[in-house]
């Protein structure tokens, strides 16, 4: 129980944490002004070229609303507070009555001049903005849905909510907007909050709002959208995910917000656009992906993280895996890139050496000098140099998948380190290979005998390839890909001019899904960045 | 420990209620309305029990008071939103509701067939200074139409009158009261518990309820 309570305070970000820590911490008040104000973030976000809805109109002060040009304005815009929270006061217009200064909302009803007017009078009044405290009304375009998105929501316009924190997306949802929500993409209206896989942009676990409940907001986790045509939720591939990523980052680090909350909508035309970004976003995103903010949080606090693909790339490695993680447990088998890395573990010894039968000889030295103890250190010293002169070590490669080879192959030199040794008893095959098929078959006998003999060595096989034909050695190696523990039978060839030491083929794939798309970043690579820091 | 010899027990229950609220809402988690209407509720129920003397009379009266002076308002408010109009111009009428809500509070004590009780509060300026407090709580709760959706404005007036209510309670308990008296270190005890509410950074109890789906999977 105890162990719960402090699991659960080491994984979920509450609201205690959220504000005490990162809010107060790590977001100047600078930067929750320019969050709170539509107008001036929409100006900042234009000078670094990030999309916005365009601006139409502003009115400022009441005196101006007689003289508001109603014939110019568009047949559809969104009339908003330029500091209204949880849109609030904020009208959409599908459309224009016909020889009328009347606009049609997404209800079908109508709004006509004189109550547009009366309603930017309330929003002037600030009965919409915080605090209750005199605001500025302003006209902007109205997003068109994307046609991916559009069945998955009604009447109004989805966003994909992503947190950023210290240049990395952390976290991102897909709110969509339903009838109880009556079009607006806020969960705690009603809307539906999808949770979104880092790497891949594919959607997974969905909440919605419980009915009434004294307590606060719970969720259920859904599988199909609640208003007709019903469609699974799961597996939606967002549009423009790369894009959205590398926009949510500009935004953090313009807005000076450590810990911030972009919303991104998709415009059918001019794809993802910013709605706007919230300093002290909510919660609930955690329980649409199933995972806690504040270990999150944690995982990238110390990164440096100096450009935006950099920060895409480490939210990819991450955050991501959601989707294979389902998929492998659904298939029981494991999803791999194209490329992988792969570690390969050094072969085992032909015969037992001296080193292996002194081991426990050391050891039983080590403890019979629990009385001498000057002694211990030096035998220590010998034993570990011994052991990094003479042993082979494990190597991590890079290795390409492909299926369009049978075999796998192996460098010869990677080989020879791994601790191959025999294959020098074969070296000429590398050095002069057949002149073609018929002689590679007439040589390859004397070599078949041989592989009998050699331990190391399994067969030997005739390739043909590209370069021509080749005799070349199969050796069984022990590899680690994507956690799994697999012999590998690969066949020995020169591969010292090509860029992957290893190619994996499609004999050695049978328990793997491929995933073109998943992308390869070493982890050492962050732990770098981490160490550094 | 007595600092002050025989203080207004009132005063010293002042940062006590406050620091209850606060360690209410941040570390168990339930949200009460502002500060400011908690603490006139609590008031006007300890000025209501100085008249009425029994908990459970001076309970159901104040809920009562509370439901005859606020809901007119409310439902002034409510009808007056079909009419597109400016803001302040609705809020002038909705405290035409307030003042309703107070006169239908004549034919309530009447009801009760308490002619000495109507006289006390009606004729006596703390009896009316209870019923204002109520009655001030009109822009709060029109403030909360704009800020909260139906379910949030009924929770938030749910644990504003339970968290209002324990406290009066607590305010109006003369063994209570005796005890702050004369053990005014308590006070001190309650401030260090203000320091601990105020850097508390642990998850809210609600918090565990509210995400258990997800501590549940963690935890496997």
């Amino acid at each position: 129980m105890i162990n719960t309570l402090l699991n659960a305070n080491q994984d979920v970000l509450g609201l205690n944490w959220r504000n005490q820590k990162i809010i107060r911490q790590e977001n100047p008040s600078s930067a929750k002004q320019l969050a709170d104000d539509k107008l001036r973030l929409k100006k900042k976000l234009g000078k670094y070229d990030i999309p916005t809805p365009t601006l139409f109109k502003i009115v400022k002060r009441k005196e101006q609303i007689p003289h508001i040009d109603w014939e110019s304005m568009p047949k559809s815009f969104v009339l908003k507070p330029n500091k209204g929270t949880g849109g609030q006061g904020i009208v959409v217009f599908y459309g224009k009555k016909k020889g009328a200064l009347e606009w049609i909302r997404p209800d079908m009803s109508t709004m006509t001049k004189e109550q547009i007017e009366n309603h930017i009078s309330d929003i002037l009044d600030g009965r919409y903005s915080m605090g209750g405290r005199k605001d500025t009304a302003f006209f902007e375009e109205r997003i068109i849905n994307h046609p991916v998105l559009k069945p998955y929501s009604y009447k109004g316009i989805p966003d994909v909510r992503i947190i950023v924190y210290n240049g990395v997306p952390i976290m991102a949802e897909l709110r969509l907007p339903t009838r109880e929500s009556r079009g607006t993409a806020n969960l705690h209206a009603g809307g539906i909050g999808v949770g979104i896989d880092m790497a891949t942009g594919i959607t997974t676990v969905a909440i919605h709002r419980k009915g009434f409940d004294l307590i606060g907001d719970r969720y259920d986790i859904i599988e199909e959208t609640l208003d007709e045509p019903k469609l699974p939720l799961r597996g939606l591939k967002v549009p423009y995910w790369n894009k959205i990523m590398e926009m949510s980052i500009r935004c953090q680090k313009l807005s000076g917000a450590g810990f911030l909350g972009v919303d991104i909508a998709i415009d059918r035309i001019q794809g993802p656009v910013v709605f706007e970004i919230n300093a002290r976003p909510g919660l609930a995103i955690q329980l649409a992906n199933m995972a806690g903010l504040r270990e999150r949080i944690e995982r990238v606090k110390r990164l440096k993280v100096k450009t935006v693909t950099r920060g895409i790339k480490i939210a990819k490695t991450l955050f991501g895996g959601v989707i294979e993680e389902e998929v492998e447990s659904l298939t029981g088998k494991q999803v791999i890139g194209m490329v992988e890395k792969v570690t390969c573990l050094p072969a085992p010894k032909i015969e037992p050496e001296e080193e292996i039968e002194t081991a426990p000889a050391v050891s039983a030295d080590t403890s019979t000098e629990k009385t001498t103890p000057t002694l211990k250190p030096k035998t220590k010293k010998r034993h570990r140099k011994k052991r990094r002169k003479g042993a082979p070590e494990k190597e991590i490669i890079k290795a390409k998948i492909d299926t369009g080879a049978l075999h796998s192959s192996i460098d010869r030199k990677l080989a020879f380190r791994l601790g191959y040794k025999e294959l020098r008893e074969v070296s000429e095959l590398f050095e002069t290979p057949p002149e073609g098929l018929n002689e590679a078959r007439k040589h390859i006998i004397p070599y078949k005998e041989k592989a009998e003999d050699l331990k190391q060595i399994d067969n030997f096989t005739i390739i043909k390839s590209g370069n021509g034909v080749s005799i070349r050695p199969i050796i069984e190696v022990e590899t680690i890909i994507s956690g799994e523990q697999k012999t590998i039978r690969f066949t020995v060839s020169d591969r010292s001019d090509l860029i992957y030491p290893a190619i994996i083929g499609r004999r050695d794939l049978k328990d793997f899904i491929i995933d073109p798309s998943k992308t390869f970043v070493l982890s050492s690579l962050i732990k770098k960045d981490e160490s550094k820091s | 420990m007595i600092i002050i010899t025989n203080p207004n027990t009132l005063i010293l229950n002042l940062p006590i209620i406050v620091t209850f609220i606060a360690s209410i809402r941040y570390i168990i988690g339930f949200k009460t309305w502002e500060l400011f209407t908690v603490l006139s509720l609590i008031l006007s129920y300890y000025l209501l029990n100085s008249f009425i003397g029994t908990l459970w009379l001076t309970t159901l009266i104040w809920l009562a008071l509370i439901f005859i002076i606020l809901s007119i308002p409310y439902l002034t408010h409510q009808a007056l939103l079909k009419f597109k109009m400016h803001y302040y111009g609705r809020m002038s009428l909705v405290y035409f509701g307030t003042l309703i809500g107070l006169i239908l509070t004549i034919p309530f004590f009447k009801l009760l067939q308490n002619e000495s009780l109507f006289n006390q509060i009606y004729h006596s300026q703390t009896g009316v200074i209870a019923l204002i407090l109520i009655a001030l709580n009109t822009t709060a709760l029109i403030d909360l139409q704009y800020k909260k959706d139906r379910v949030g404005t009924i929770r938030l007036i749910f644990f504003t009158l339970i968290i209002s209510l324990l406290l009066g309670w607590l305010i109006t308990w003369n063994s209570w009261n005796s005890l702050i008296a004369k053990n005014q270190e308590i006070v001190l005890i309650v401030l260090l518990l203000g320091f601990i509410t105020a850097n508390w950074t642990y998850l809210r109890l609600t918090d565990f309820a509210r995400f258990k789906q997800l501590i549940n999977k963690t935890d496997d």
